[in-house]
Protein backbone atom coordinates (compact mmCIF):
# COMPACT_ATOMS: atom_id res chain seq x y z
CA UNK A 1 0.00 0.00 0.00
CA UNK A 2 1.33 3.43 -0.87
CA UNK A 3 2.10 5.49 2.24
CA UNK A 4 -0.10 6.30 5.37
CA UNK A 5 -2.59 8.70 6.40
CA UNK A 6 -2.86 10.76 9.98
CA UNK A 7 -5.79 9.37 11.67
CA UNK A 8 -7.43 11.04 14.85
CA UNK A 9 -10.55 9.64 16.48
CA UNK A 10 -11.77 12.40 18.62
CA UNK A 11 -14.65 12.48 21.31
CA UNK A 12 -16.67 14.81 23.41
CA UNK A 13 -14.43 13.88 26.36
CA UNK A 14 -11.12 14.24 24.73
CA UNK A 15 -8.65 12.53 22.15
CA UNK A 16 -9.47 8.81 21.42
CA UNK A 17 -6.81 7.86 18.60
CA UNK A 18 -4.25 10.01 17.25
CA UNK A 19 -1.42 8.12 14.98
CA UNK A 20 -0.21 7.13 11.28
CA UNK A 21 -2.66 4.61 9.92
CA UNK A 22 -3.11 3.09 6.28
CA UNK A 23 -6.80 2.90 5.80
CA UNK A 24 -10.34 3.97 7.87
CA UNK A 25 -13.48 2.52 7.18
CA UNK A 26 -16.32 4.46 8.46
CA UNK A 27 -20.07 4.12 8.37
CA UNK A 28 -21.35 7.20 6.55
CA UNK A 29 -24.64 8.34 6.39
CA UNK A 30 -25.13 6.56 2.80
CA UNK A 31 -23.20 4.01 3.40
CA UNK A 32 -20.05 2.22 4.01
CA UNK A 33 -16.95 4.47 3.14
CA UNK A 34 -13.08 3.70 2.78
CA UNK A 35 -10.46 5.96 3.25
CA UNK A 36 -6.98 5.45 1.53
CA UNK A 37 -3.78 7.69 1.51
CA UNK A 38 -4.23 10.33 -1.07
CA UNK A 39 -8.15 10.89 -0.77
CA UNK A 40 -9.62 14.00 -1.80
CA UNK A 41 -10.76 16.75 0.79
CA UNK A 42 -14.09 15.81 2.07
CA UNK A 43 -16.46 15.84 4.65
CA UNK A 44 -19.31 13.30 5.67
CA UNK A 45 -22.01 12.93 8.52
CA UNK A 46 -21.45 10.11 10.64
CA UNK A 47 -24.38 7.17 10.81
CA UNK A 48 -24.74 4.41 13.24
CA UNK A 49 -21.85 1.91 13.00
CA UNK A 50 -18.67 0.85 12.92
CA UNK A 51 -15.69 2.39 12.90
CA UNK A 52 -12.24 0.68 11.49
CA UNK A 53 -8.92 1.82 11.36
CA UNK A 54 -5.92 -0.38 10.09
CA UNK A 55 -2.58 0.35 11.69
CA UNK A 56 0.39 0.39 9.75
CA UNK A 57 1.57 -3.04 11.04
CA UNK A 58 -2.01 -4.31 9.71
CA UNK A 59 -3.63 -4.32 13.59
CA UNK A 60 -7.47 -3.23 13.45
CA UNK A 61 -8.70 -0.59 15.82
CA UNK A 62 -11.99 -0.91 16.19
CA UNK A 63 -15.03 1.65 17.55
CA UNK A 64 -19.05 1.69 17.73
CA UNK A 65 -19.99 5.40 16.21
CA UNK A 66 -23.54 6.69 16.76
CA UNK A 67 -23.12 10.31 14.84
CA UNK A 68 -20.27 12.71 14.36
CA UNK A 69 -18.38 13.75 11.44
CA UNK A 70 -15.39 12.71 9.17
CA UNK A 71 -13.44 14.76 7.64
CA UNK A 72 -10.43 14.57 5.24
CA UNK A 73 -8.44 17.11 4.52
CA UNK A 74 -4.09 17.00 3.39
CA UNK A 75 -3.96 13.11 3.75
CA UNK A 76 -5.43 13.69 7.37
CA UNK A 77 -9.06 11.75 8.68
CA UNK A 78 -10.50 13.37 11.45
CA UNK A 79 -13.48 11.49 13.18
CA UNK A 80 -15.33 13.93 15.14
CA UNK A 81 -17.89 11.48 16.83
CA UNK A 82 -20.88 12.10 18.83
CA UNK A 83 -21.20 9.07 20.31
CA UNK A 84 -17.89 6.64 20.68
CA UNK A 85 -16.94 3.36 22.09
CA UNK A 86 -14.06 1.38 21.76
CA UNK A 87 -14.70 -2.37 20.81
CA UNK A 88 -12.15 -4.85 21.22
CA UNK B 1 -8.61 36.83 80.69
CA UNK B 2 -9.52 33.49 79.56
CA UNK B 3 -8.86 30.86 81.73
CA UNK B 4 -5.88 28.12 80.52
CA UNK B 5 -8.36 25.64 80.00
CA UNK B 6 -10.77 27.49 77.91
CA UNK B 7 -7.21 28.50 76.10
CA UNK B 8 -7.11 24.87 75.51
CA UNK B 9 -9.94 24.11 74.00
CA UNK B 10 -9.86 27.04 71.50
CA UNK B 11 -6.85 25.65 70.42
CA UNK B 12 -7.76 22.18 69.74
CA UNK B 13 -11.28 23.24 68.71
CA UNK B 14 -9.12 25.22 66.11
CA UNK B 15 -7.10 22.70 65.08
CA UNK B 16 -9.65 20.53 64.08
CA UNK B 17 -11.14 22.76 61.79
CA UNK B 18 -7.58 22.62 60.37
CA UNK B 19 -7.36 19.81 59.59
CA UNK B 20 -10.96 19.60 57.96
CA UNK B 21 -10.26 22.81 55.29
CA UNK B 22 -6.88 21.63 54.92
CA UNK B 23 -8.55 18.02 53.37
CA UNK B 24 -11.21 20.05 51.71
CA UNK B 25 -8.12 21.67 50.31
CA UNK B 26 -6.31 18.50 49.18
CA UNK B 27 -9.85 17.48 47.48
CA UNK B 28 -10.27 20.40 45.51
CA UNK B 29 -6.66 20.48 44.29
CA UNK B 30 -7.21 16.88 43.27
CA UNK B 31 -10.07 17.47 41.83
CA UNK B 32 -9.00 21.01 40.03
CA UNK B 33 -6.22 19.15 38.72
CA UNK B 34 -9.15 16.36 36.91
CA UNK B 35 -11.25 19.17 36.10
CA UNK B 36 -8.46 20.78 33.76
CA UNK B 37 -7.83 18.22 32.19
CA UNK B 38 -11.23 17.70 31.10
CA UNK B 39 -11.31 21.20 29.85
CA UNK B 40 -8.03 20.50 27.76
CA UNK B 41 -9.02 17.21 26.73
CA UNK B 42 -12.49 18.83 25.42
CA UNK B 43 -10.55 21.36 23.61
CA UNK B 44 -9.49 19.82 20.17
CA UNK B 45 -13.34 18.44 19.39
CA UNK B 46 -14.50 21.94 19.74
CA UNK B 47 -11.75 23.39 17.92
CA UNK B 48 -12.34 20.81 15.46
CA UNK B 49 -15.90 21.03 15.23
CA UNK B 50 -15.81 24.74 14.34
CA UNK B 51 -13.01 24.07 11.98
CA UNK B 52 -15.28 22.01 10.27
CA UNK B 53 -18.03 24.85 10.14
CA UNK B 54 -15.96 26.71 8.92
CA UNK B 55 -14.67 24.13 6.18
CA UNK B 56 -18.44 24.56 5.40
CA UNK B 57 -18.73 27.91 5.10
CA UNK B 58 -17.49 28.64 1.83
CA UNK B 59 -19.66 26.01 0.35
CA UNK B 60 -22.75 26.19 2.65
CA UNK B 61 -23.78 30.11 1.93
CA UNK B 62 -27.04 30.91 0.92
CA UNK B 63 -28.45 28.14 2.96
CA UNK B 64 -29.30 29.73 6.23
CA UNK B 65 -33.09 30.13 5.44
CA UNK B 66 -33.69 26.27 5.33
CA UNK B 67 -32.67 25.93 9.07
CA UNK B 68 -34.57 26.56 11.64
CA UNK B 69 -31.60 26.91 14.05
CA UNK B 70 -30.36 29.51 12.21
CA UNK B 71 -33.75 31.44 11.95
CA UNK B 72 -32.99 35.57 12.84
CA UNK B 73 -34.26 37.51 15.09
CA UNK B 74 -35.23 40.61 14.53
CA UNK B 75 -36.82 42.04 17.49
CA UNK B 76 -36.24 39.38 20.66
CA UNK B 77 -39.08 39.35 23.40
CA UNK B 78 -38.01 35.69 25.37
CA UNK B 79 -34.91 34.19 25.69
CA UNK B 80 -33.58 31.27 27.94
CA UNK B 81 -30.75 31.78 30.32
CA UNK B 82 -28.93 29.13 31.65
CA UNK B 83 -26.95 29.73 34.81
CA UNK B 84 -24.13 27.64 36.02
CA UNK B 85 -23.76 27.28 39.69
CA UNK B 86 -22.54 24.80 42.72
CA UNK B 87 -24.52 22.70 44.50
CA UNK B 88 -22.27 23.19 47.39
CA UNK B 89 -21.04 25.83 49.29
CA UNK B 90 -18.00 26.89 51.00
CA UNK B 91 -15.82 27.89 47.40
CA UNK B 92 -15.53 31.44 48.10
CA UNK B 93 -17.06 34.25 46.33
CA UNK B 94 -17.88 31.18 43.42
CA UNK B 95 -21.93 31.36 43.86
CA UNK B 96 -22.01 34.77 44.75
CA UNK B 97 -20.05 36.22 41.80
CA UNK B 98 -22.21 34.30 39.12
CA UNK B 99 -25.27 35.33 40.89
CA UNK B 100 -24.81 38.73 40.82
CA UNK B 101 -23.50 38.83 37.54
CA UNK B 102 -26.28 36.67 36.44
CA UNK B 103 -29.13 39.31 37.86
CA UNK B 104 -27.64 42.33 36.21
CA UNK B 105 -27.62 40.20 32.90
CA UNK B 106 -31.51 39.47 33.22
CA UNK B 107 -32.13 43.67 34.37
CA UNK B 108 -30.34 44.17 31.53
CA UNK B 109 -32.25 42.45 29.00
CA UNK B 110 -35.31 43.06 31.32
CA UNK B 111 -35.04 46.96 30.90
CA UNK B 112 -34.62 45.99 26.35
CA UNK B 113 -37.83 44.53 27.03
CA UNK B 114 -36.89 40.77 26.87
CA UNK B 115 -38.49 38.55 29.03
CA UNK B 116 -36.06 35.92 30.83
CA UNK B 117 -36.68 32.26 31.80
CA UNK B 118 -34.03 31.24 34.01
CA UNK B 119 -32.98 27.66 33.88
CA UNK B 120 -31.04 27.36 37.13
CA UNK B 121 -28.24 24.54 37.66
CA UNK B 122 -26.82 24.16 41.32
CA UNK B 123 -28.33 24.04 44.51
CA UNK B 124 -27.10 27.46 45.68
CA UNK B 125 -28.82 29.47 42.51
CA UNK B 126 -31.78 27.77 43.53
CA UNK B 127 -31.62 28.70 46.75
CA UNK B 128 -30.68 32.26 46.06
CA UNK B 129 -32.97 33.23 43.33
CA UNK B 130 -35.65 31.74 45.62
CA UNK B 131 -34.29 34.47 48.72
CA UNK B 132 -34.49 37.09 46.55
CA UNK B 133 -37.88 36.23 45.30
CA UNK B 134 -36.36 35.72 41.67
CA UNK B 135 -38.52 33.38 39.41
CA UNK B 136 -36.98 30.06 38.01
CA UNK B 137 -38.59 28.29 35.18
CA UNK B 138 -36.35 25.04 35.80
CA UNK B 139 -33.84 24.04 38.18
CA UNK B 140 -31.49 21.05 38.06
CA UNK B 141 -29.10 19.52 40.83
CA UNK B 142 -27.48 16.78 39.00
CA UNK B 143 -24.70 18.52 37.68
CA UNK B 144 -22.07 17.35 40.15
CA UNK B 145 -17.74 17.89 39.13
CA UNK B 146 -18.02 16.09 36.27
CA UNK B 147 -20.65 17.20 33.69
CA UNK B 148 -21.02 14.34 31.15
CA UNK B 149 -21.99 15.33 27.21
CA UNK B 150 -24.78 13.41 27.58
CA UNK B 151 -26.20 15.27 30.31
CA UNK B 152 -25.71 18.69 28.62
CA UNK B 153 -27.32 16.95 25.28
CA UNK B 154 -30.34 16.74 27.35
CA UNK B 155 -30.32 19.48 28.90
CA UNK B 156 -30.13 21.84 25.76
CA UNK B 157 -32.32 19.68 22.82
CA UNK B 158 -35.76 20.92 24.38
CA UNK B 159 -34.71 24.33 24.71
CA UNK B 160 -33.34 24.64 20.89
CA UNK B 161 -36.50 22.42 20.17
CA UNK B 162 -38.58 25.77 21.67
CA UNK B 163 -36.03 28.08 19.52
CA UNK B 164 -36.86 26.49 16.58
CA UNK B 165 -40.17 26.31 16.93
CA UNK B 166 -39.85 30.48 17.42
CA UNK B 167 -41.47 30.07 21.27
CA UNK B 168 -38.18 31.76 22.39
CA UNK B 169 -35.50 34.30 20.43
CA UNK B 170 -32.38 33.18 22.13
CA UNK B 171 -30.46 31.32 24.20
CA UNK B 172 -27.65 32.05 26.64
CA UNK B 173 -25.34 30.82 29.35
CA UNK B 174 -23.89 32.74 32.68
CA UNK B 175 -20.91 30.18 33.78
CA UNK B 176 -17.78 30.71 35.67
CA UNK B 177 -15.05 31.05 32.54
CA UNK B 178 -11.79 29.01 33.53
CA UNK B 179 -9.78 31.88 32.08
CA UNK B 180 -6.14 29.52 33.22
CA UNK B 181 -5.54 28.33 36.28
CA UNK B 182 -5.06 31.69 38.74
CA UNK B 183 -7.87 33.75 36.87
CA UNK B 184 -11.65 32.56 36.48
CA UNK B 185 -14.16 35.11 35.61
CA UNK B 186 -18.19 35.55 35.00
CA UNK B 187 -18.85 35.59 31.42
CA UNK B 188 -22.24 35.15 29.42
CA UNK B 189 -21.96 33.34 26.28
CA UNK B 190 -24.58 33.22 23.41
CA UNK B 191 -25.58 30.44 22.15
CA UNK B 192 -28.74 31.04 19.82
CA UNK B 193 -29.26 32.99 17.76
CA UNK B 194 -26.03 31.92 15.74
CA UNK B 195 -23.95 34.89 14.68
CA UNK B 196 -22.23 35.13 11.52
CA UNK B 197 -18.63 34.49 12.98
CA UNK B 198 -20.12 31.77 14.86
CA UNK B 199 -21.42 29.96 11.54
CA UNK B 200 -18.03 30.56 9.65
CA UNK B 201 -18.73 33.53 7.79
CA UNK B 202 -15.63 35.24 7.91
CA UNK B 203 -13.19 35.78 5.36
CA UNK B 204 -10.76 32.91 5.73
CA UNK B 205 -12.47 30.83 5.48
CA UNK B 206 -14.30 31.13 1.97
CA UNK B 207 -10.94 29.71 0.26
CA UNK B 208 -10.61 26.06 1.57
CA UNK B 209 -14.27 25.62 1.55
CA UNK B 210 -14.91 25.21 -1.94
CA UNK B 211 -12.89 22.72 -2.34
CA UNK B 212 -14.48 19.80 -0.30
CA UNK B 213 -16.62 16.96 -1.52
CA UNK B 214 -19.49 17.32 0.72
CA UNK B 215 -21.69 13.63 1.43
CA UNK B 216 -24.27 13.33 1.08
CA UNK B 217 -25.47 17.36 1.34
CA UNK B 218 -23.92 20.25 2.16
CA UNK B 219 -27.71 21.12 3.99
CA UNK B 220 -27.33 17.74 5.67
CA UNK B 221 -24.15 17.86 7.10
CA UNK B 222 -24.75 21.68 8.39
CA UNK B 223 -28.12 20.43 10.01
CA UNK B 224 -26.10 17.88 12.01
CA UNK B 225 -23.13 19.87 12.74
CA UNK B 226 -25.28 23.23 13.90
CA UNK B 227 -26.49 21.25 16.73
CA UNK B 228 -23.42 19.36 17.63
CA UNK B 229 -21.26 22.33 17.83
CA UNK B 230 -24.50 24.22 20.12
CA UNK B 231 -24.29 20.46 22.72
CA UNK B 232 -20.45 21.16 22.61
CA UNK B 233 -19.85 24.61 23.55
CA UNK B 234 -22.60 24.44 25.94
CA UNK B 235 -21.24 21.31 27.50
CA UNK B 236 -17.47 23.08 27.73
CA UNK B 237 -19.22 25.86 29.38
CA UNK B 238 -20.31 23.02 32.29
CA UNK B 239 -16.80 21.77 31.93
CA UNK B 240 -15.29 25.31 32.56
CA UNK B 241 -17.68 26.04 35.35
CA UNK B 242 -16.66 22.60 37.51
CA UNK B 243 -13.45 24.05 36.94
CA UNK B 244 -13.82 26.86 38.10
CA UNK B 245 -15.72 25.93 41.12
CA UNK B 246 -13.51 23.77 42.16
CA UNK B 247 -10.30 26.07 42.00
CA UNK B 248 -12.34 28.39 43.92
CA UNK B 249 -12.75 25.85 46.84
CA UNK B 250 -9.43 25.38 47.00
CA UNK B 251 -8.53 29.08 47.39
CA UNK B 252 -11.30 29.50 49.76
CA UNK B 253 -10.20 26.48 51.96
CA UNK B 254 -6.26 27.47 51.52
CA UNK B 255 -7.13 30.69 53.34
CA UNK B 256 -9.47 29.05 56.02
CA UNK B 257 -6.24 26.50 56.68
CA UNK B 258 -4.12 29.50 56.68
CA UNK B 259 -6.33 31.38 59.15
CA UNK B 260 -7.03 28.83 61.34
CA UNK B 261 -2.91 28.20 61.59
CA UNK B 262 -2.96 32.17 62.63
CA UNK B 263 -5.09 31.89 65.29
CA UNK B 264 -3.60 28.51 66.83
CA UNK B 265 -0.58 30.49 66.79
CA UNK B 266 -1.98 33.29 68.95
CA UNK B 267 -3.80 30.87 71.12
CA UNK B 268 -1.21 28.96 72.02
CA UNK B 269 1.03 32.28 73.10
CA UNK B 270 -1.73 33.10 74.85
CA UNK B 271 -1.99 29.84 76.36
CA UNK B 272 1.75 30.57 77.49
CA UNK B 273 1.27 33.38 78.61
CA UNK B 274 -1.26 32.59 81.46
CA UNK B 275 0.12 29.23 82.33
CA UNK B 276 3.29 31.46 83.01
CA UNK B 277 1.33 33.99 84.92
CA UNK B 278 0.17 31.09 87.06
CA UNK B 279 3.45 29.60 88.16
CA UNK B 280 4.73 33.52 89.10
CA UNK B 281 1.97 34.03 91.19
CA UNK B 282 2.19 30.49 92.83
CA UNK B 283 6.08 31.20 93.68
CA UNK B 284 5.29 34.93 94.77
CA UNK B 285 2.69 33.14 97.34
CA UNK B 286 4.82 30.94 98.11
CA UNK B 287 7.66 33.26 98.82
CA UNK B 288 5.16 35.42 100.73
CA UNK B 289 4.34 32.81 102.79
CA UNK B 290 7.99 32.22 103.69
CA UNK B 291 8.47 35.62 104.15
CA UNK B 292 5.48 35.50 107.12
CA UNK B 293 7.24 32.71 109.05
CA UNK B 294 10.41 34.26 109.22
Amino acid sequence: MAGTLRCTVLSPDGEVFDGEVSFVEAHALDGRLGILPGHAPLITALGEGPLRVTLENSEDRNWSVSGGFLEVLANHVSVVAEGLREQP
Amino acid sequence: MATSRELKNKIRSVNNTKKITRTMEMISTAKAVVCQRRIEATQPYGDKLAEILRDLGGSGDGLSGSFPLLREVDKPTREVLFIVTANRGLCGGYNTNTLKFAEQFIDTQAANGIAVDVYMLGKKGISRFKYLGRDTAESMIHFEDRPTFEEAEAVLEPVMTSFEQGEIDGVSVVFTHYINAARQAPVVRTLLPITDEDSGDDSSAKGGGGEFILEPSPELILGRLLPLSLKMQFFQALVEAAASEQIARRMAMKNATDNAEEMATKYTQLYNRTRQAAITQEILEVIGGAEVLN
